[in-house]
């Protein structure tokens, strides 16, 4: 298992979430296991990565964290205090300390408010401050992340996909939060972009004294910004360690044929030699044993009876493998 | 190059919009041999999508004004060509599509049998162009169902005759994307335009999509123009790669040395913003120019670095800079130690 540590600012222990399958008479015929038994942690100031598929219960995890669906099981300790499944009134006064910043930015801004009124919503929810001081607050972080005043009177439809990324981190900021989910927050953006936001992601997390949950698909952006990537598959963490010794080593044959599959300029072409078949399995009908086994390589029999564990092989690289080392 | 199939000479969109004429493309020039993979790259909103669907012919009629240029596909203008034959010979015959987004492009409603039955029964290259509508016989039918299964077998689609009988819902999204490709290549076309066929996918089923359309255009001699904004998949599978800025055609060169050595002071930022170790995270300052009120001249000028007067004014030439590679640029970019030679 992975040891007890004291700076984790948050803790996850053994959540798991639990969505049921209903039939056409909305009877329960199964559940579909989003997240099961996850345990991680994250250090405070540091950026865990989160990787991995869609559907394999990373945005499941950011929104679990955050309180939007209760866990099914499992412990939440955030700061020291277990924050999992607590009533509406409790959590509203931690969700000042956690944020969380949605996929879609131009989606999750009200189409009909202008910029100015939807940054001043989470001070008018969380804080007692007048509208003057709201208005300071309100334009010192617009200044912070490198928005024009202008932009406080115009519509969210007005503005660029970069832009409104701006305005939904401007929007949690100025709560001032100690931990950040930030669920795929440069899919849909160009790459030049993008490359502008992720510096922004930066300067924020060192301006502001941050840590960040940063979920996302694009393994080659996690690589540039996190200190620590967990890489999930099917509701599973199966492989989770420090940047550069997951990279650079993967142990599990999954983060490996991930790794394989990103397009590297220069590098041999994946066209060429990429040898994973066949897609993940349906989430709501599990294989037994490694969820993985269907499509792995070296998979045996015993990988359709044991549930491999997740277990920490050199200190701070762990990987759910029954065979990782045999394959390292 | 005579020997192009597709060749877009000075092509010039616009969008007629409440704010006045949106220029989408500028005087593009672009081309395609036989047997060959170009991808047209560029960020969102630099008209790649538009060049594709002028290609097409499937632009709204009531706001595209194309002011000037030439489609020339197989030695005919079909710019030129009369809509009804267009619909007829080209479109789903000679040129075919694949969607970006494999969720939206098939009906809910129908199973995936009966649009590709739909397809066959209009497109399909036993039956002559522009008949076959009022009767679809038996025995035809049953040649198109033979030639169909053998075609999704080879997209390596698991049980083809019981994937058939499924509704569009029941498959995921890479065997949906499989069955798009599939039905591109069913009317045996000379070209297929992909438009970000992968974007929707993960990483690991858009390397096997990438890997089946590459085997799949080299077996049978189909070219393909792959619009993508994602430099990676484009490394993959062209052989060719054109870049578009701001509805201006930048640079055309053969993929190799396109990463290599690129030379438009455009491509080179572009490059560059792709995160890696050397260069850390480095964006392109500035934004993409509006399309309604466009720079002159060289619209990627208030953003470079080399801009001078000359390019202000007008747009620079086609220069030939090296074997196939041609830029557009008055100041194309050398390295120190190239310059020094």
């Amino acid at each position: 298992m992975i040891p007890r540590d004291d700076n984790a600012l948050l803790r996850l222990e053994g959540v798991s979430k639990y969505f049921p399958i209903l039939n056409a008479w909305k009877r329960r015929t199964g559940w579909l296991k989003a997240l099961d038994d996850v345990t991680l942690s994250v250090h405070k100031g540091e950026i865990l990565g989160v990787v991995g598929e869609s559907g394999c219960g990373k945005t499941t995890l950011g929104k679990t964290v955050m309180g939007i669906h209760p866990p099914t099981a499992g412990k939440i300790i955030f700061e020291g205090n277990d924050i999992a499944g607590l009533p509406p009134h409790a959590a509203r006064g931690l969700r000042q300390h956690l944020q969380y910043t949605y996929q879609d930015p131009g989606a999750s801004l009200d189409p009909r408010w202008k910029i100015g009124r939807s940054l001043h919503e989470p001070l008018v929810i969380h804080t007692e401050l007048t509208h003057a001081e709201r208005q300071q607050r309100v334009h010192e972080i617009l200044d912070a992340v490198g928005l024009p005043e202008e932009h406080l009177d115009l519509y969210p439809h007005e503005i660029s996909g970069g832009q409104q990324r701006r305005v939904g981190l401007a929007r949690i900021l100025t709560l001032h939060p100690s931990l950040v989910v930030l669920d795929e927050p440069t899919s849909g953006l160009d790459v030049s972009v993008q490359a502008t936001i992720l510096n922004l992601f930066l300067d924020l997390k060192s301006d502001f004294d941050l840590t960040y949950v940063f979920i996302s698909h694009d393994l080659s952006v996690v690589r540039m910004v996190c200190d620590r990537v967990a890489v999930m598959y099917l509701g599973k963490v199966v492989e989770l360690g420090g940047t550069e010794a997951v990279f650079s080593n993967p142990r599990h044959p999954y983060t490996r044929s991930l790794l394989s599959a990103i397009p590297q300029i220069g590098k041999k072409r994946i066209t060429e030699d990429f040898w994973l078949e066949g897609e993940p399995p349906d989430p709501g009908n599990l294989p037994s044993g490694c969820r993985f086994r269907t499509r792995c390589p070296i998979a045996t029999d015993r990988c359709a009876q044991d549930v491999p564990p997740l277990v920490e092989h050199q200190p701070g690289h762990s990987d759910a493998c029954l065979f990782s080392e045999a394959g390292a | 190059m005579t020997d192009a199939l597709l060749s877009v000479r000075g092509l010039e969109v616009g969008f007629q919009t409440d704010q006045g004429l949106a220029r989408v493309l500028d005087r593009v020039n672009f081309e395609i041999g036989h047997g060959e993979i170009v991808g047209l790259v560029g960020e969102s909103g630099c008209g790649k999508t538009t060049l594709a669907r002028a290609i097409l012919g499937v632009l709204p009629k009531n706001a595209v004004r194309i002011s000037a240029g030439e489609v020339i596909f197989e030695g005919e203008d079909l710019l030129k060509k009369a809509d009804h034959l267009l619909e007829a010979e080209v479109r789903g015959r000679r040129i075919t599509f694949v969607p970006q987004d494999p969720f939206t492009s098939f009906n809910p409603v129908f199973t995936i049998g009966a649009q590709i039955d739909e397809l066959m029964k209009y497109k399909s290259p036993a039956s002559k162009a522009g008949t076959g509508v009022r009767f679809y016989g038996g025995a035809r039918r049953r040649a198109d169902r033979a030639k169909v299964i053998e075609l999704l077998r080879t997209v390596q689609l698991p049980d083809p005759v019981g994937i058939l009988r499924k509704y569009p819902h029941e498959v995921s999204g890479g065997q949906r994307q499989r069955l798009m490709i599939a039905m591109a290549l069913l009317p045996e076309p000379q070209l297929i335009i992909a438009d970000e066929p992968t974007t929707a996918l993960d990483v690991t089923i858009q390397a096997q999509i990438l890997k089946l359309l590459r085997r799949l255009a080299t077996e049978r001699g189909v070219s393909v123009l792959f619009t993508t904004h994602d430099l990676g998949t484009a490394y993959e599978i062209c052989d060719r790669i054109t870049v578009m800025y701001a509805g201006q055609e930048v640079e055309v060169a053969p993929t190799d040395e396109f990463f290599a050595a690129p030379r438009h002071p455009y491509t080179k930022r572009l490059l560059e913003s792709l995160p890696s170790r050397e260069h850390g995270i480095r964006g392109i300052p500035g934004s993409i120019p509006r399309v309604i009120d466009p720079p002159r001249g060289c619209r990627f000028h208030p953003r470079c670095d080399f801009a001078t007067a000359v390019c202000t004014e007008t747009r620079p030439g086609v220069t030939e800079i090296g074997e196939r590679h041609m830029v557009r640029c008055y100041h194309p970019v050398f390295s120190e130690q190239e310059a020094a030679e």
